[in-house]
C-alpha cells in the first residue's frame, strides 16, 4: 500500500528558500519507462558473454599492471585474501567502502 | 569458477542496521520502506524508545564479545536517522562505544538524504566520529523526479548545500560517499559527471529493488534488451577511462575484483554470506529491510531486542537462505559459468511470488543486464593484460584463490 506523502513527514517543513514545486515529468529526458505488473512466466535468461578467465592471472605480476585501475585492483584482492577477518560483502543501501581503513 | 559453498554454522553478524528512526522528511516515489509492499512501517514508533537503543547497544556487544569479533559496522539507517536527533544519536553511539569489548572496533556510519546537514551536525559527527552517506541521484531533472518532500517539491537543492558544506577540508573526512540508484531513463554520464563533480571520495550505484512480480522500471520480460546494462557501460567505460583519477564505485570495483578471483565488498555481487542484522525502531530483530519489497512482513523474524539475544537471529531461516552461497542459487545459476562473479545477484531481486515461482529460487530479475555487463568488464579488463593468457574460463580460478579464505 502506497503511502499518503504527508503520513510519514511529520511536522518537518522545508527550510525557507526550498525550490517550489515543479511540474518536473515535463522537463526533457525524464520520459517515464513503463512499468510491469506482473511477467506471465520467467523468460528465457540472458545470452551469456565469452568471459575471459581472469582468475587464473597473477595477482602479483597485476600489481605492476600500467592501468591504476587494476594494478589497485589486484592490491584490493591481495589484501582482502590476506585480511584477519572476512571482508564484508556490505549492505547495498549506504554509501560507505567497507575496506576504508580511514574510520 | 565458483561461488564459495555456504558455511555449515551461522556467520555471526559483523554489519548492524540500526533504525533510528522510522519516518522521513522526505516522500520519495521510490521509496523500498514506504511505497513497497510492506505495511510494517505504519505500526513502528516515530523514534527508538531509549530503553530501545540500550538494548540494542548491549545485543551487538553481547553479539562481538561471544563471537570475539574484531570488528563491527553500525549504521545508523531509517527513514531518516538525522530525524531522531544529534542527543538521541550521541546518546546511542556513546553507549555502544562503551558496551562493546575494548578488542572490538567500531565503524559507525549514517546514511542520510541529506536535507538535514548543517554545521551543527556536522560538528556532531566530528566529535562522535561518524561518517556520513548522502543519497544523490543526479542533477535536479533526475533527483528531483522522485526525491521530492511530503509537498512534492524537490531537494536537490538543499542536498547539494549540503555536500558543499560537507566536501570543505574540514568536514570531507567525515563524508564516505554517495548513494544513486540508477535510472536508466536517464543519460548516465550526464548522471556521473554531475555526481563527480561534488568530488566524492565514492559512489554507490544501486540497482532498484524490483523482482520478477514487480520488475524495475524498464526491465521487461525480453532478454536481448538490457536497460540497466546499457545505463551503466558507459559509466564504467568513463570511470575506467579516468585512470583511477574517479571516485571508488563498490559494483565496479567487485566485479573486477571478482573477476579476478578476490571477493566482492558489495551484496549485490559474488553471493557472499550476508552478515547483516537489521534492528528496527521498536527492537525488532528483522532480516534485510530490502525484503519489504517482496511482500508485505517479509523481513519479520518475530524476535526483538527486548527479548532475544542476535544468535537467535542466525538461526532464523532468512539468514540461513542469505549464507548458503552457491547451495542457495537456483539450478538454472549453479550451472551457469557467470555465477562466480553475480553470484545470482542481490537477493531481494530474486524474488518471484506464488506457488510456481519458488520464492527467491530464480535468477536475478536483472540477469541479462548482469550479464551483458560483467562481459563488458571482463573483456575491457583482458584487453589491457596484453601478455595474459585469458582464454574462456575454465572454472577453477576463483575457487583457488578463496580456498583458503573460508573464514
Amino acid at each position: 500500500m502506497r503511502a499518503d506523502p504527508w503520513e510519514r513527514g511529520l511536522d518537518v517543513r522545508p527550510p525557507e528558500g526550498a525550490p517550489e514545486a515543479t511540474d518536473l515529468a515535463a522537463e526533457p529526458g525524464t520520459t517515464e519507462l513503463p512499468h510491469l505488473l506482473d511477467l506471465p512466466h520467467l523468460p528465457d535468461f540472458a545470452p551469456l558473454p565469452d568471459l575471459p578467465d581472469l582468475a587464473e592471472l597473477s595477482l602479483e605480476e597485476l600489481l605492476d599492471a600500467p592501468h591504476p585501475v587494476l594494478a589497485r585492483a589486484a592490491r584490493r584482492v591481495l589484501d582482502r585474501l590476506a585480511a584477519d577477518e572476512v571482508p564484508l560483502a556490505a549492505y547495498d543501501s549506504s554509501a560507505v567502502p567497507t575496506d576504508d581503513t580511514s574510520v | 569458477m565458483t561461488v564459495p559453498e555456504g558455511p555449515r554454522t551461522p556467520l555471526p553478524f559483523r554489519e548492524f542496521l540500526v533504525k533510528v528512526h522510522s519516518r522521513c522528511n522526505l516522500a520519495c516515489r521510490y521509496c523500498y520502506v514506504y511505497e513497497s509492499a510492506d505495511r510494517g512501517w505504519r505500526a513502528q514508533p516515530l523514534g527508538m524508545a531509549p530503553e530501545t537503543a540500550r538494548l540494542t547497544w548491549s545485543r551487538i556487544a553481547e553479539h562481538a564479545r561471544r563471537h570475539g569479533l574484531g570488528s563491527v559496522r553500525v549504521i545508523l539507517h531509517g527513514g531518516e536517522p538525522l530525524l531522531a536527533g544529534t542527543e538521541f544519536l550521541a546518546r546511542f553511539v556513546r553507549g555502544l562505544r562503551a558496551a562493546l569489548p575494548v578488542t572490538t572496533r567500531a565503524e559507525v556510519a549514517l546514511q542520510t538524504n541529506g536535507t538535514l546537514l548543517d554545521e551543527t551536525v556536522l560538528r556532531f559527527c566530528h566529535a562522535e566520529g561518524i561518517r556520513i552517506g548522502v543519497s544523490l541521484d543526479g542533477p535536479p531533472s533526475v533527483h528531483d523526479r522522485y526525491r521530492r518532500d511530503p509537498a512534492g517539491r524537490g531537494s536537490h537543492a538543499r542536498v547539494a548545500a549540503a555536500l558543499e558544506l560537507l566536501a570543505r577540508p574540514g568536514h570531507r573526512p567525515l563524508w564516505a560517499g554517495l548513494l544513486t540508484t540508477v535510472d536508466p531513463s536517464t543519460d548516465p554520464l550526464v548522471t556521473y559527471e554531475h555526481l563527480v563533480s561534488y568530488d566524492p571520495p565514492a559512489l554507490t550505484l544501486i540497482l532498484p529493488l524490483g523482482n520478477w512480480t514487480v520488475p524495475p522500471p524498464g526491465r521487461v520480460p525480453d532478454p536481448t534488451r538490457t536497460p540497466y546494462a546499457d545505463w551503466l557501460v558507459p559509466v564504467f567505460d568513463r570511470w575506467y577511462g579516468s585512470g583511477g583519477q574517479a571516485p571508488r564505485v563498490a559494483l565496479f570495483e567487485s566485479v573486477i575484483d571478482l573477476l579476478l578471483g578476490g571477493d566482492s565488498s558489495t551484496e549485490t555481487v559474488g553471493g557472499a554470506p550476508s552478515r547483516l542484522a537489521v534492528i528496527d525502531t521498536d527492537g525488532a530483530l528483522t532480516l534485510s529491510d530490502h525484503l519489504k519489497t517482496t511482500y508485505d512482513g517479509a523481513d519479520r523474524t518475530g524476535l526483538t531486542v527486548h527479548r532475544a539475544p542476535l544468535d537467535a537471529l542466525l538461526g532464523h531461516p532468512g539468514v540461513a537462505a542469505r549464507q548458503a552461497g552457491l547451495a542457495g542459487l537456483c539450478s538454472s545459476c549453479r550451472a551457469c559459468p557467470l555465477v562466480a562473479v553475480c553470484g545470482g545477484g542481490h537477493y531481494p531481486h530474486r524474488y518471484r511470488a506464488g506457488s510456481g515461482g519458488a520464492g527467491h529460487d530464480n535468477p536475478s530479475v536483472y540477469c541479462p543486464d548482469l550479464a551483458r555487463f560483467i562481459g563488458h568488464v571482463a573483456r575491457t579488463v583482458a584487453a589491457d593484460l596484453p601478455t595474459a593468457d585469458t582464454g574462456p574460463a575454465s572454472g577453477s580460478g576463483a575457487a583457488g584463490r578463496r580456498a583458503g579464505h573460508a573464514r
